[in-house]
């Protein structure tokens, strides 16, 4: 199965000719190129990357930026760093921020390809499966107090999933935006696999809170039901289950942004400033910092951030399963304002 | 100086104040009372400080306490509070405080800078 790596240097000469140094190995990974760290985020979400090579300077979200949001969205996917300012300082913020292999420029393309091929390697270190049952295989995992990182395919459909077990214990999930149980159940629906297993798990909260029998129940109702409705009889064309799925989400999407405009304007009319408001996963890596720093004062979750950026407008970020941007006039009544949204989301937090 | 930041610790349900070079070191600390949240500092500050992008003032909102950055000349300072601080009091206390620390350069210059009860 050929990989998808992605390359990310806001210099095109840098990615043109590591595409052409690259191209020899694309029979194991074809490259996927982002010019900085926003387009790298809108890719990671969009198409299934195996692993992450990052310039750490670029403008909007840079190498430190997208190292964070990958930490803390895709724990599975291995970043390698690469800089034309290479320092130890800058190697050990590197390896702190969680990246696995860091490299100085300029570098031979080869270099960089057998680190590459290293890491994708240990995708599949503890072996692969080929047609297998995720629910039986899985509770073997938890039997034997495994940890590890599990990647599933289904044979079915060819989506694509990853579970995270520590000690036998299933932390997470994560499969098409969908993560922790939610994105449990789909995989757990899936009747045959072929999955391959990694001998280390660089995920280490907790998110799934039920046992993984009981989650696997669920997901077999979920399974069940949904059967059920795709057999009863329809007298006008409906929309598939999926399709239906998608415009529910759409229009929770929209009444979101919506109801934090209603808050705003209702506490304090139209001085806001903030004629926008939208979803901008540009600074998940940002909330995920300080999500963690609440966690050392166990302050419990991050409700919301203000922050002056020294422009025109400052900038309210509201954590949930998409941040939410709300650009602000300076001279708001911020007090007013961050006491309505605070106290208007509770549960969306991080 | 010793007056604005003894102030800021004296303030409704602050619970400490945290000093942070650019480079994430942590130059002082002082928690008051028994905040049993003392937390352990760890290495990863230098990239929290990163993450901030040069922002010049940062409020964050927990479900259980409040945190309040402020950049000043030599790095960020942190103001750890519970939910019941007056963030206007705290942020007016820093806007008068932070000019004056252009003047505290040097690291030594804030040993001893709080008051021992």
């Amino acid at each position: 199965m050929r990989r998808n790596v992605l390359l990310v240097d806001d210099e095109q000469e840098v990615l043109r000719s590591l595409q052409q140094g690259l191209a020899e190995y694309n029979e194991v990974f074809s490259i996927v190129t982002a010019g900085n760290g926003e387009e790298a985020i809108r890719k990671l979400a969009r198409d299934d990357i195996s692993l992450v090579v990052t310039d750490l300077k670029m403008p909007n979200t840079d190498g430190f930026g997208l190292l964070a949001h990958v930490m803390e969205s895709y724990p599975d996917i291995p970043v390698i760093v690469m800089t034309g300012y290479s320092t130890s300082e800058m190697e050990k913020l590197a390896s702190e921020g969680g990246a696995v292999g860091y490299i100085a420029k300029p570098f031979k393309s080869s270099v960089l390809a057998e680190l590459i091929l290293t890491w994708l390697r240990r995708e599949a270190d503890g072996g692969t499966l080929h047609n297998v049952s995720s629910g039986m295989f899985l509770q073997l995992i938890e039997m034997e107090q495994k940890t590890c990182t599990i990647r599933l395919s289904d044979k079915a459909s060819g989506k694509r999933g990853v579970l995270f077990f520590r000690d036998g214990e299933l932390l997470d999930a994560r499969v098409n935006g969908f993560k922790g149980e939610e994105a449990a159940h789909h995989i757990f629906s899936w009747e045959e696999v072929t999955l391959s297993i990694e001998n280390t798990c660089r995920c280490s909260e907790k998110k799934i809170k039920g046992e993984l029998q009981a989650i696997l129940l669920e997901a077999m109702r979920l399974k069940d039901e949904q059967a059920k409705a795709s057999a009863v009889p329809r007298k006008k064309p409906v929309m598939t289950v999926a399709a239906s799925l998608g415009h529910g989400e759409k229009r929770k999407k929209e009444s979101g942004l919506e109801q934090v405009k209603k808050r705003l304007t209702g506490t304090i009319g139209t001085r806001y400033g903030g004629e926008k408001i939208y979803y901008d996963n540009a600074w998940d890596g940002l909330l995920g910092q300080m999500g963690r720093m609440g966690k050392l004062f166990s302050f419990g979750p991050l409700k919301l951030t203000y922050m002056d950026v020294g422009r025109s407008q400052d900038i309210i970020l509201l954590p949930g399963d998409k941040t939410i941007m709300i650009p602000v006039d300076s001279k708001c009544p911020r007090d007013r304002m961050i006491h309505a949204l605070i106290v208007e989301t509770e549960g969306n937090s991080r | 100086m010793n007056n604005h930041f003894n102030e800021l610790l004296t303030l409704r349900d602050v619970k400490g104040l945290m000093l942070v070079s650019f480079e994430g070191q942590l130059v002082l600390k002082e928690f008051v009372g028994s905040f049993a949240g003392e937390p352990k500092i760890d290495d990863s500050l230098a990239l929290f400080i990163h993450s901030l992008r040069g922002a010049r003032e940062i409020e964050v909102f927990y479900e259980n306490g409040r945190i309040y950055i402020r950049k000043t000349e030599i790095g960020y300072l942190f103001i750890i509070t519970g939910t019941a601080t007056p963030m206007a009091l705290v942020r007016l206390n820093c806007d008068m405080f932070v000019p004056a620390m252009k003047k505290m350069v040097k690291r030594d210059k804030f040993k001893g800078f709080f008051k021992k009860n």
